[in-house]
């Protein structure tokens, strides 16, 4: 890399970091450490809501996967603004109104101790380890850009992020990700601009995107009702609204951001932020992923977009096997091209007849290219003994650092890391407010001074800096990182939005009931990912449901005494 | 520390739209949009793939 995306890189992490640290000056309470003292204007709090849901991951995975698999994945998103609505007129002002710091410290006011303990203990482990896959991605993209090896580029992000959030509290989470929101649209959208602006000469937009639609690559809707498909109209509209709404309403990461607002209706404004927003932000990412493929199209990619499998596979027993691969690639490689000049000649002049030939021709060379790239990947599975092995997330940052010009590279790798860091800074903060009000405060040092309590939210925000950190270095060998997130969250999601319900929507409903529609939910969603082949993203319309119905079943055999006093 | 009887939850509303008088507009606006950016990205589909 040029000195000078060095340079643009060094600044952005300094002033990040030197603004966070500044805001410790700000956060002398516990109030105001883990909610600003409820003072933050609708705009930067919608901004960070953006922003915590939008990590470095959104970057490196959601473009992968737009070249690798097209804009489908805009589906998961459609029933996330219903879902800001129903929160806007429920969880928002319950929250709000109950001045709670965390969502879990309610369910104690509404059923008892154990209920609260166990959804506390079901954020902490599945966030703690969400967290650890959110450093992972950039980690990859610092490996690749740096050289480094995995753990120092994992310490390289974790550590100055710990000590920013571990300082600066909530205030300085939330303006890192105001800024973090600006440089990562600001990324995108000069990324897109470039893609655009790099076509060869005399070839319109319009034909390369009916070139990129012949692959499948922008079908952005299938309404067809399969629960084994994560990206449909319908998994996405009703599985997608269970997701969200038990994100956005049960996960103290994104509570936490509506809790720091001024008042009950900037909290709901920062919400219908991501409402307006999110779909197109999402297409538009998702479009960036497919102008790199049409980039590639005119421009020889790498075979394998991960250099250190490269090296891995050529140093190996089988590097003449990969040789070969890549010269058959490389010969595929212009036929595709070839096919994608003739497509668009046709598509000026030819008729229809021609245009469908050379459609077709196309499409089997982009096969001929997929093929192979399998073969490849099938080559480093088994020289790395990875069977996991993707390089979707790899596409992104390889075409950042070896295609765009001196400036931007350091532009575009700072939106990486400003989004990892912003987003990191997020979880850790929520997670040491989960550990401190949940658990130390409530069970182990009650009656403390907010001095003492201060100091163990610092600490606590250290412990999981260190934990998440460490786990990041196992997370980096999962698949597709963003599918890893949204599948950890499935599995608790679901069952905490349950008890949720329970709790706002039905006055019979005891303790017992919640304590055991929460475990119950939890086994249903086991048992259907072990006996089924349900997308994961019905996980939280299961784990809701079963809920509901345990809860409530188990709430109306208690005997009547019981009941009055648990529900008092 | 916090008992149960601190509050009364259970004497709350599942619906709570108490002082956002203004925003029912943006809740009606914001399904119009969804509708209109769903409309745009189906049309987008039919018109760049087979």
């Amino acid at each position: 890399m040029h000195p000078v995306d060095w340079a643009i890189i060094a600044a952005y992490l300094t002033w990040v970091i030197y603004d966070g640290l500044k805001r410790s000056k700000d956060t002398d309470a516990v109030e105001g450490y883990f909610l600003a003292g409820r003072s933050l204007p609708w705009w930067a709090v919608g901004l960070s809501v953006m922003a915590t849901q939008m990590s470095a991951i959104t970057l490196v995975g959601t473009t992968g996967q737009g070249y690798a698999d097209g804009m489908r994945f805009v589906q998961f998103y459609f029933g996330l603004p219903v879902a800001m609505i129903i929160l806007s007129v429920t969880l928002v002002p319950f929250f709000y109104r109950a001045k709670v710091f965390t969502a879990y410290e309610y369910l104690e006011r509404r059923f008892d101790a154990k209920t609260r303990v166990l959804a506390g203990l079901l954020f902490l482990v599945s966030r703690g380890l969400a967290v650890g896959v959110i450093i992972s991605a950039p980690a990859v993209v610092l490996s690749i850009v740096l050289g480094w090896n995995l753990a120092l580029t994992a310490l390289a992000i974790g550590v100055p992020t710990t000590l920013y959030t571990m300082f600066g509290g909530v205030q300085a989470v939330t303006w890192a990700d105001v800024k973090q929101m600006v440089v990562i649209v600001g990324g995108v959208a000069t990324a897109v601009i470039l893609l655009v602006l790099g076509l060869p000469d005399g070839v319109e937009i319009g034909e390369v995107l009916q070139i990129a639609g012949a692959t499948g690559r922008l079908t952005t809707i299938d309404f067809t009702f399969d629960l084994s498909e994560t990206y449909t109209f319908w998994s996405g509209l009703l599985g997608g609204l269970f997701l969200m709404l038990g994100y956005f309403g049960c996960d103290q990461s994104q509570v936490q951001r509506y809790l720091t607002a001024q008042s009950v209706d900037a909290g709901r404004r920062s919400l219908l932020m991501s409402a307006f927003w999110k779909i197109p932000l999402q297409a538009l990412i998702l479009l960036t992923g497919v102008f790199v493929f049409i980039f590639y199209l005119f421009n020889e990619p790498p075979m394998l977009f991960n250099p250190a499998h490269e090296i891995q596979v050529r140093s190996g027993a089988r590097a003449a096997d990969y040789a070969a691969l890549e010269a058959r690639f490389r010969a595929a490689f212009e036929e595709r091209r070839a096919a994608a000049e003739a497509l668009m000649v046709a598509q000026r002049d030819g008729s229809a007849a021609t245009i469908a030939d050379r459609r077709e021709g196309f499409v089997a060379s982009q096969e001929q290219i997929s093929d192979i790239r399998a073969n490849a990947i099938g080559l480093v599975q088994e020289v790395s003994g990875d069977a996991a092995y993707s390089d979707v997330n790899y596409v992104f940052p390889t075409f950042i650092t070896t295609r765009l010009p001196i400036g931007l590279v350091g532009l575009l790798i700072a939106a990486v890391f400003a989004a990892a860091m912003s987003s990191i800074a997020a979880e850790l903060n929520a997670l040491s407010a989960a550990t401190v009000i949940d658990f130390y405060r409530r069970h182990v040092r009650p009656g403390s001074s907010d001095r003492h309590y201060l100091l163990v939210s610092k600490l606590a925000t250290a412990f999981w800096g260190v934990f998440a950190t460490i786990f990041a270095l196992y997370a980096a060998g999962f698949g597709s990182l963003i599918e890893v997130v949204n599948r950890v969250g499935s599995y608790f999601y679901g069952s905490l939005l349950g008890v949720f319900v329970l709790a706002i929507a039905f006055r019979r409903a005891t303790a017992n009931g919640a304590f055991w529609g929460l475990l119950a939910g939890m086994v249903a969603v086991g048992f259907v990912e072990v006996t089924s082949n349900v997308s994961y993203i019905w996980y939280n319309v299961v784990g809701t449901l079963s809920v509901v119905v345990v809860g409530l079943a188990v709430s109306l055999v208690q005997p009547a005494r019981d009941r009055r006093a648990q529900i008092s | 520390m916090i008992h149960q009887s601190d509050r009364s939850p259970a004497a709350t509303r599942l619906f709570d739209t108490g002082g956002d008088e203004s925003l029912k507009l943006t809740y009606v606006a914001v399904v119009l949009v969804e509708v209109v950016v769903l409309a745009a990205l189906w049309l987008f589909s039919l018109s760049f793939s087979e």
